[in-house]
């Protein structure tokens, strides 16, 4: 699987969300923030800073989900990357 | 005799339509005999139907009435026959409109006496009219102007002669004012005795055949937790927790980010919380999850109450904690909340349905709620309906810490009907009996005021209106105990042959003479007094009254 241009195959991470004062967030005050996290799956031919592995946030706004072979993953652009952790 | 003809109900009545076109309704009037007369018999028939009820020996009366369950009631009190009582002839009507009027007044005020107060109207101005007749030469206004002034001794020495309430008595003025139930007597003085005499007792329907009291010392919401996973002591499904902190607010709270600064010292210090606070349902969602699985100390419940009142109960509420009470009211913007904003209780006790606070005193200042406490029994004295002083009452009970309620049960709807009301009076009775003290009851205190008392003496110039105006106060204040005794079926003359002290007298219950007061026949000072100065003030306005303008009206058979 290799993915065009600048286009990115991400996977979600679902994990509890805790603030630093330790206040666990359900999933639906999570879904609230704008940016979600993922681990990239595979990066585009033209991407350069990104690489398969990488832990990222990006905007959830601009994300689509497919099924490749039984599999979910979602694909963003690599403009909606904000951090690579 | 007066009795209401069967077909009076089948009629109807119209203002005469006919002239509605000329832009006016016409009038009915009425002058001197004509009008007197009929506001008289007017102001009997209501004597005649509420004044059997009065006393130990009196009767039930059966209400036909669309406003009671099952469109009838049965009742001895007599504030409920008064207001079903409403009369065809329109003057009539006026008469009993008024009367209704001076014996609610006295109802709200003291809570009981409605009944005497409408004897004693009846009394004053049948014997008014009686001495205005027989002495034409007498001057109207100057035997009005001193009817006031002698009725204004009577209540000096009234409240000369009460006499203090203690312990004892309270179960004998709870038991006189319930119509002599001894059982209801019982539960209203126990619950006086746990919850003190500031402490606040209210009545209310109970949901079984039985009848019993609770009493909370604490602050009671009547709100419930807003999600079950709070729920701490499964035993008893409530949410339990001892030395807790209470957030007050009255504004949504859409995001658990907005407590983030009140929650950090709660969690990282491992404290105990209750909101008090509308939530939405994704907030609650994530308390109650943090409940389950971060083990945090969090229960959430809404305000009390809607509108003003909650605005009024919240304020209370956060008083009495010692907490800053954030308001959409005034503005304030809850993520700038914080810890030092908060209240603090000793114990919150959260069930499905309600919630007890016990107060601490780390964070209440109790100078406040001093004053919070007399602005409410001062907006108390000044408020004019039952449901707005009952409503008072219960937020002083709830911040001077002590309120006792009581659940009136009956086998039917009817029997706790006439239960409530009864206990109702009562519980308002011994109030009374607490703020102004007491007085021998059965009637005694006015009658003896009447046949023994010197104070009438002090009347100067004693010319024929002041004596006429004696003679039918008199006359007049001997009328309640006449009417206990007749309800009875005797006469004065057969119990009272010596009766030179204010406290002796004859008890109805147990057919013997004595003291009164000892003997547990006793009246609150503040009921006999409410009833005998609203008597005066109506018995004034009708003696007064020269003419009558109604709206013109034709009965014709419904059709």
């Amino acid at each position: 699987m290799k993915p065009i241009g600048k286009y990115i195959v991400i996977s979600n991470i679902e994990e509890e969300v805790k603030t630093d004062t330790g206040l666990l967030l359900s999933a639906r005050d999570a879904d609230e923030f704008r940016y979600k996290k993922a681990k990239v799956v595979a990066s585009g031919t033209d991407v350069i800073h990104i690489h398969p592995g990488d832990v990222i946030h990006y905007d959830k706004g601009h994300s689509f989900t497919m099924v490749i072979s039984g599999h979910h993953y979602t694909i963003i652009q690599e403009r909606d990357v904000v951090i690579v952790l | 005799m007066l009795h209401i003809r069967c077909e009076d109900v089948y009629l109807w009545y119209q203002i005469k339509s006919n002239y509605m076109n000329l832009g006016y309704s016409p009038k009915d009037l009425a002058f001197d005999e004509e009008a007197q007369g009929k506001l008289v018999s007017g102001i009997k028939k209501l004597s005649k139907a509420v004044k059997s009820t009065l006393g130990p020996s009196g009767n039930t009366v059966l209400i036909e009435s669309p406003h009671h369950t099952h469109g009838l009631t049965v009742t001895k009190d007599g504030v409920t026959v008064a207001k079903s009582i409403d009369l065809i002839d329109p003057i009539e009507n006026l008469a009993v409109k008024i009367v209704k009027q001076a014996a609610d007044r006295t109802a709200t005020e003291a809570g009981d006496g409605t009944t005497t107060s409408i004897v004693l109207t009846e009394a004053l101005i049948l014997n008014g009219l009686d001495h205005l007749n027989a002495n034409p030469a007498l001057n109207r206004t100057e035997l009005l102007r001193s009817l006031v002034e002698v009725s204004d001794l009577v209540v000096d020495k009234l409240k000369k002669s009460g006499k203090k309430l203690t312990n004892s008595m309270l179960t004998d003025v709870a038991t006189i004012s319930a119509n002599n139930d001894k059982n209801i007597g019982g539960i209203i003085a126990s619950v006086y005795k746990e919850v003190g005499k500031t402490g606040i007792v209210t009545v209310e329907r109970s949901q079984s055949t039985e009848t019993y009291a609770e009493t909370t010392l604490g602050l009671k919401i009547d709100r419930g937790y807003l999600s079950p996973l709070f729920i701490n002591d499964q035993k008893k499904d409530e949410c339990v927790y001892e030395d807790v902190m209470v957030l007050v607010a009255d504004m949504e709270i859409s995001n658990i980010l907005q407590l983030e600064l009140v929650l950090k010292p709660i969690i990282q210090e491992n404290k105990k919380i209750l909101l008090i606070a509308p939530c939405n349902v994704n907030v609650v969602n994530t308390l109650a999850a943090n409940v389950m699985k971060n083990n945090l100390k969090i229960v959430a419940i809404q305000p009390p109450s809607f509108g003003y009142k909650q605005h009024e109960l919240m304020q209370d509420i956060a008083v009495s904690v010692g907490a800053t009470y954030y308001s959409e009211k005034t503005g304030d913007d809850l993520s700038l909340i914080n810890y030092s904003d908060l209240g603090h209780a000793a114990k919150v006790i959260v069930s499905s349905d309600k919630t007890i606070l016990i107060k601490s005193t780390a964070r209440s200042n109790q100078a406040a709620i001093d004053e919070r406490v007399a602005q409410l029994w001062d907006a108390h004295a000044q408020a004019a309906k039952k449901a707005d002083k009952d409503f008072l009452l219960e937020r002083i009970a709830s911040l001077t810490g002590g309120i006792g309620v009581i659940y009136v049960g009956g086998n039917t709807d009817l029997e706790q009907k006439e239960l409530y009301d009864r206990v109702d009076d009562a519980v308002c009775a011994v109030r009374s009996a607490l703020e102004e003290g007491i007085l021998p009851g059965s009637g005694r205190a006015l009658h003896h005021i009447a046949t023994q008392d010197t104070i009438f003496d002090a009347i100067v110039p004693q010319n024929a209106e002041k004596l006429a105006a004696i003679s039918i106060i008199k006359q007049s204040l001997q009328a309640p105990l006449n009417q206990i005794l007749t309800n009875a079926g005797l006469e004065v003359s057969d119990v009272y042959v010596d009766d030179s002290d204010i406290g002796f007298g004859y008890n109805l219950k147990t057919g013997s003479h004595g003291d009164l007061i000892k003997m547990g026949v006793v009246d609150p000072l503040k009921v006999t007094r409410c009833a005998l100065q609203n008597a005066i003030s109506v018995a004034v306005t009708i003696l007064s009254t020269n003419a009558i303008v109604t709206m013109a009206r034709v009965y014709e058979p419904q059709p």
